[in-house]
């Protein structure tokens, strides 16, 4: 890897800009519906009010948020002996015993749990800062405002496996 | 892929980074404060664009400060340490909690951390008020908190703002 000086190597060159922009766009697909679902009743996917249906439609729209964070991250440092399909999906680590034994490798399990913890804390998150609003409660916001970071940090563990 | 590094930068380029990280951030919190306003209100397109340019924001204020848009987190979890001191290669054979508590900050770290999440849990409290007002300005006063409290944590964990 190639390090270099901010004056000498100031812009990004085309296929790292290729890879932030397509995963640009799958986070706004999964931002925007997130948002939408956790504030009005009918827009975009949800008709009812049940609240773990709404909770769940939020929570898909983190997934697909998570999903362009690690599409630029996979492209941008996609080793070129590895097809991008490999890298993206989740895969056991080649130091893990379950690697060698055929068995389920506990961290990768772990992780994935991680990583639903995540979006389904971010959903519900979502949708109280959304209540908070329609309905105002310093309590409610703080409440929002903790499982939001709280969701953050078990999908950002599962995904980086570090804290923020 | 070339990395940049703040080793031997000149003040210029310190300057301009810090401006892109600013300039970044400051298009993610009004994306932020608008695109909550225009998602109460149903406006479709307007929150989806909200969605796409609060990224675009981060996106600016990474490269600026970290010289890559996203971190290689498969380098970063055999390079880097964490702001305790822990490195977290070195807690492979723990297991999940092991893995867990090396990664969580703790002493004094511990402390800027916890701060930086009260910040940010602060903002998103008043950014709600401000949305609830449909105030797009002072909306700006809530994600920018969120934001500051990001940055002020993540320094804390890692010793880097983003």
């Amino acid at each position: 890897m190639m390090i270099c000086r901010r004056d000498s190597c100031m812009l990004p060159d085309a296929e790292e800009l290729f890879w932030a922009l397509a995963g640009n766009l799958i986070i706004g697909i999964g931002a925007g519906t997130a948002t939408l679902s956790a504030f009005s009743p009918s827009l975009p996917l949800v008709p009812g009010s049940n609240p773990a249906v709404r909770v769940g439609v939020v929570s898909i729209g983190f997934a697909i948020f998570f999903a362009g964070y690690h599409f630029t991250q996979v492209g941008t440092y996609l080793d070129p002996d590895e097809s991008f399909t490999s890298a993206f999906l989740p895969a056991p680590d080649a130091d893990s015993d379950a690697t060698d034994s055929g068995g389920v490798d506990g961290v990768l399990l772990a992780r994935g749990g991680f990583v639903v913890l995540g979006v389904v804390g971010l959903g519900a998150g979502m949708r109280l800062f959304a209540l908070t609003i329609q309905s105002w409660s310093a309590k409610l916001g703080v409440a929002a405002g903790v499982v939001c970071i709280g969701g953050y940090i078990f999908g950002h563990i599962g995904i980086n496996g570090v804290t923020l | 892929m070339a990395v940049e590094t703040h080793a031997g930068e000149s003040p210029i380029g310190r300057v301009g980074s810090a401006i892109g990280l600013i300039v970044g951030l400051a298009i993610t919190a009004a994306s932020m404060s608008s695109g909550f306003i225009w998602a109460s209100q149903g406006q479709v397109l307007l929150v989806y664009v909200a969605g796409f340019t609060s990224w675009s924001g981060y996106l600016i204020a990474h490269y600026a400060e970290e010289g890559v848009f996203v971190d290689d987190m498969s380098e970063e979890r055999t390079d880097s340490p964490t702001m305790n001191g822990a490195d977290v290669s070195e807690a492979d054979g723990d297991g999940i909690l092991g893995q867990l508590r090396a990664i969580l900050p703790d002493g004094p770290a511990a402390f800027g951390f916890l701060a930086g999440i009260a910040i940010l849990v602060s903002g998103i409290a008043i950014l709600a008020w401000y949305v609830r007002l449909e105030n797009h300005l002072l909306g700006n006063v809530g994600s920018g908190m969120f934001l500051g409290g990001y940055v002020f944590a993540h320094y804390f964990d890692s010793g880097k703002f983003l």
